[in-house]
């Protein structure tokens, strides 16, 4: 039994690295086979298709995500900038311990529209980290700057993780780290010309 | 020769199209060819594989992008705030009304990088933008300043076209157009100081 759930470790973890390196469509199953040296067919035993190892991986990265980086967003025990910090903190070692971006990312530029079974999970991940900003911005700013400034953050750190990419310098993540914790010292002149207009 | 070439900038269109639409790999040469009406065996004798094309496709929008998108922001006769309006507006546009997202932030993501020949074009348009977003804000901002602040808005913009993918809304292309124009307000460009030189 403990042997099984290693091996779908090692299969999850291979695939994860894959995706986020080479995205969806470039990775074969064969390819996630050979980085854990199985047979192909070893592969299919523990998932049918690779849409459905994509969810997997996309199901085993959201939990990495709200167990490890988001719950510092949560942790009422510390101070807002304790909390972004925390949080910041396992981003950066997240990305910076492999040479890939973000899964979610590439799955939806790749495949948002031509797998259904992709929208949801794709859409939740970025609902939590939109999330998990609102809980520490809330803080300082009402309900709908936090919603905003928070929408802002999520997609600059996706500017941040495809800049990561191009130039291979990590300054644009540490940049955007100390812009949110700015964040959270606004001055009174520039949170009044903040309010950020949406669409009717 | 003449009509080998017109042939092969429209094809290249539908290319640039489709790349932006479905990325790299979720495009085949049978789809160009398909789209552009065209039979593949003729499509093989203009540009011999979908490298090439892609290639061709890169080359194409940083053309799009030299002449036409960030070209208002080396025009000395207009206001360095008309120019930075126009920017964004040449911007959104060209985001907001086609189809898909940036051709060069797909590649990216799909980790194409490192193909031959596809570094050169994908630093190239990188720079590009960052010298235009430089360029405007060496107006109001040192060196030093103007190149942290564009270096930021390049990678944002990427941020907003992945949002505007996962979303389906123009509002995190618009909102950082908003965002952008904060820097010609004075109490922001006291905090932008601020928080650079920190």
């Amino acid at each position: 039994m403990q042997q099984a759930e290693n091996r779908l470790n090692e299969i999850l973890s291979a695939a994860e690295l894959l995706f986020r390196s080479k995205g969806y469509r470039s990775t074969s199953m064969a390819d996630v086979a050979e980085l854990c040296h199985f047979q192909k067919a070893a592969l299919y035993y523990h998932f049918l298709s690779k849409e459905e190892l994509a969810l997997a991986v996309m199901t085993k990265v959201q939990a990495f995500f709200d167990r490890s980086v988001f719950i510092y967003a949560y942790d009422n025990a510390l101070k807002p900038p304790a909390r972004l910090l925390k949080m910041n903190q396992a981003v950066e070692k997240y990305y910076l311990a492999s040479n890939g971006g973000c899964v979610f990312a590439s799955f939806a530029m790749e495949q948002i529209d031509a797998i259904p079974a992709f929208v949801t999970p794709i859409e939740n991940y970025f609902r939590s980290w939109s999330n998990a900003y609102i809980a520490i911005l809330s803080e300082v700013y009402n309900s709908d700057e936090s919603h905003d400034i928070a929408e802002e953050f999520v997609s600059d750190l996706q500017g941040a993780l495809v800049m990561l990419r191009v130039t291979l310098d990590q300054k644009h993540l540490i940049r955007l780290f100390n812009r949110s914790t700015q964040a959270l010292f606004p001055d009174p002149l520039r949170k009044k010309a903040r309010v950020l207009k949406r669409p009717a | 020769m003449e009509s080998q070439q017109k042939i092969s900038k429209e094809s290249i269109e539908v290319a640039v199209d489709l790349f932006k639409q479905y990325g790299f790999y979720h495009v085949a040469l049978s789809n160009i060819s398909s789209k552009y009406a065209i039979n593949l065996s003729y499509l093989h004798i203009t540009i011999d594989d979908k490298i090439a094309y892609a290639i061709a496709a890169m080359d194409y929008v940083q053309d799009i992008f030299d002449s036409e998108i960030l070209v208002c922001v080396y025009d000395e006769a207009i206001t360095t705030k008309d120019r930075i309006i126009k920017l964004n507006n040449n911007i959104k546009e060209y985001f907001i009304n086609s189809k898909g997202g940036c051709i060069f932030v797909n590649f990216c993501l799909e980790g194409i990088r490192e193909h031959e020949g596809f570094k050169e074009p994908i630093e190239r348009y990188f720079k590009s933008l960052n010298e235009a977003y430089r360029y405007i804000l060496s107006g109001i901002y040192t060196p030093a300043e103007a190149q942290i602040v564009a270096d930021e808005f390049v990678a944002d913009l990427q941020g907003a076209l992945i949002m505007m993918r996962v979303t389906g809304e123009s509002l995190p292309i618009q909102r950082l157009s908003e965002r952008f124009l904060e820097h010609w307000q004075p109490e922001t460009r006291r905090y932008h100081r601020t928080k650079n030189v920190a």
